[in-house]
C-alpha cells in the first residue's frame, strides 16, 4: 500500500524511514550492512579472504535479502573512504559510486578512523567527535610496510585530519597528547595498526603506563554496522554527498605522475 | 655496488638465478634497463632459481604475473603506467606482506614507492652484441647480504 505523500520508492513497510546500504572494504574486512533509523537491520562481514572485489557484491545481495530491502528502497550508500589498503578502498569507493549513480541516490562518506571512533562510542567509550575528556579514541589503521594512519580529535593542537607515518612517530605524538594538561585521562587505540604495533604504542610507554589501551580484535577493522548507523545520522543531517564529490582518502599522493625520463627518452619509441 | 658482465642471455639468467638463492619473503627487486637489455631474461633466471619451471614472459600488457616456486614471485612491468596510483593499485605492498617477492621491470618508476628497501639491478648493453653489464645496488635489508650476493654472482659471471 502506498500512501499519498510518499515517494514512489517507499513500499510503506516501515513508516517513512530511511534505508542505508553500507560498504566497508578499506582494511582487512569486507563488510556490508543495512541500517534504518532504528539501527542495524542486517550485516555481514568476512576477513578470511583477501579478494575484496569478489566478496563484495554477493555480500550486498545477501544482506539486502536478509534485510528485506530492495535496491530501489535504498536512500543512500555509505562507504569507508579510508585510509587503509589502497586496493580495498578503490574497490569500495568504486562500488559505492556505481550503486549511487545507478540508483540516483547520494553517498555518505566516512573515514575508517571515524568509524572506529564511532564503534567505541557505541559501547560508551569516548564519543564520536572525540571530545570526551575521560577517554579519547584514536583509530590506528595499518597501511603496511611499516606505516600506520591515525587521526587525533580536533583540538587546540590541530588534529581532526588523518595523518600517517611510522608507529614510533605516533607513539611520540601520543606522549605529547597525554602529557598535555588539556589531554584526556585515557586513550583507546582501535584498529589493526594499534594491534600490530601494540608494543610500540602502548606497552613501551613508561611515562603514561596504564593510560593507553588497545581495543580488541573485534575492532581490528571498522565495523560496517557502525558505518551504517553513523551514515543514517549524517543522512538525516543533510550530510550526504553527490557521488561525484566522493574522494578516497588514500593519504599517499596517488595522482603524482611517474618521472619517466628513461621511458620517454628511449629513441624511436611511441607509446600506444 | 656489485658488478658483473655476461656474454649471453643464459649468462643474464644465471645472474638472476644467483640472486634468487638469496631471496627472502617480502624482498623487492627493481630492474632498470632499456628495451632489449634483458630484464625479462633476468626474471626468467630468478624464477628458475626459485624452482619455478613454467613459462616466464614479460607482463607488459597484463602488468603482473605470479610464479609459484620456493617463494611466490610476483613479476610486474611498470612500462605502461603513468601515475604512482597505478603502481599502488597493483597491491604489491600486500603481496609483499603475504610473503611474496616482487620483481619489477622498469623499476625506476617505483623508486618512490618500493625503492627504499629494494635491490636495484641495472642492466646495460656492453661492447659486444650479447654482452651486458649488470650492476646490483643493495639497499635496506639487502645491505646485510652484500657479501653473499657478491659471492653468488661471482660464481656465475663471465
Amino acid at each position: 500500500m502506498v500512501r499519498p505523500g510518499r515517494s514512489a520508492r517507499c513500499r510503506g513497510c516501515k513508516g517513512c524511514g530511511v534505508n542505508i546500504l553500507a560498504i566497508e572494504t578499506a582494511t582487512i574486512e569486507v563488510g556490508v550492512a543495512v541500517a534504518d533509523e532504528n539501527g542495524p537491520v542486517a550485516a555481514f562481514s568476512v576477513r578470511a579472504r583477501r579478494r575484496h572485489a569478489e566478496s563484495l557484491h554477493p555480500a550486498v545481495e545477501t544482506v539486502l535479502s536478509a534485510a528485506g530491502v530492495g535496491l530501489a528502497d535504498v536512500n543512500a550508500i555509505a562507504v569507508d573512504i579510508g585510509p587503509g589498503l589502497f586496493t580495498g578502498i578503490r574497490v569500495g569507493v568504486a562500488a559505492a559510486k556505481g550503486y549511487a549513480m545507478a540508483l540516483g541516490i547520494p553517498i555518505v562518506a566516512l573515514t575508517s578512523l571515524e568509524i572506529l571512533r564511532a564503534a567505541c562510542a557505541a559501547a560508551g567509550v569516548g564519543d564520536s567527535a572525540g571530545l570526551d575528556r575521560r577517554a579519547t579514541v584514536i583509530g590506528v589503521v595499518d597501511l603496511r610496510r611499516g606505516e600506520v594512519a591515525w587521526s587525533f580529535p580536533p583540538g587546540p593542537g590541530g588534529g581532526g585530519q588523518p595523518a600517517h607515518g611510522a608507529p614510533a612517530e605516533l607513539a611520540a605524538k601520543l606522549a605529547g597528547y597525554l602529557g598535555d594538561a588539556a589531554g584526556p585521562e585515557q586513550v583507546v587505540l582501535a584498529g589493526d595498526g594499534a594491534i600490530r604495533y601494540r608494543a610500540v604504542l602502548a606497552d613501551g610507554q613508561d611515562v603514561h603506563a596504564g593510560r593507553v589501551t588497545i581495543a580488541g580484535p573485534e575492532l581490528a577493522a571498522p565495523p560496517v554496522a557502525s558505518l551504517a548507523v553513523q551514515a543514517v545520522i549524517r543522512w538525516a543531517g543533510g550530510r550526504a554527498l553527490d557521488p561525484a564529490e566522493v574522494r578516497p582518502a588514500y593519504l599517499r599522493d596517488a595522482d603524482t605522475r611517474i618521472n619517466w625520463s628513461t621511458r620517454h627518452d628511449a629513441p624511436g619509441l611511441v607509446r600506444d | 655496488m656489485i658488478s658483473a658482465r655476461t656474454l649471453s642471455p643464459e649468462g643474464t639468467q644465471a645472474i638472476g638465478a644467483a640472486v634468487a638463492e638469496l631471496l627472502a619473503p617480502g624482498d623487492v627487486v627493481l630492474l632498470v634497463g632499456g628495451l632489449g637489455a634483458g630484464k625479462t631474461t633476468f626474471v626468467q633466471g630468478m624464477a628458475r632459481g626459485l624452482g619455478y619451471s613454467g613459462a616466464v614472459t614479460s607482463p607488459t600488457f597484463t602488468l603482473c604475473h605470479s610464479y609459484a616456486g620456493r617463494l611466490a614471485l610476483v613479476h610486474a612491468d611498470l612500462w605502461r603506467l603513468d601515475t604512482v596510483g597505478e603502481i599502488l593499485d597493483l597491491a604489491l605492498d600486500e603481496e609483499l606482506e603475504g610473503g611474496a617477492v616482487v620483481v619489477a621491470e622498469w623499476g625506476e618508476a617505483a623508486e618512490g614507492v618500493l625503492g627504499r628497501d629494494a635491490l636495484i639491478v641495472h642492466i646495460e648493453a656492453g661492447a659486444m652484441p650479447d654482452e651486458r653489464d649488470v650492476r646490483l645496488e643493495p639497499r635496506g635489508p639487502w645491505s646485510a647480504r652484500v657479501a653473499a650476493l657478491a659471492a653468488a654472482v661471482a660464481r656465475v659471471a663471465a
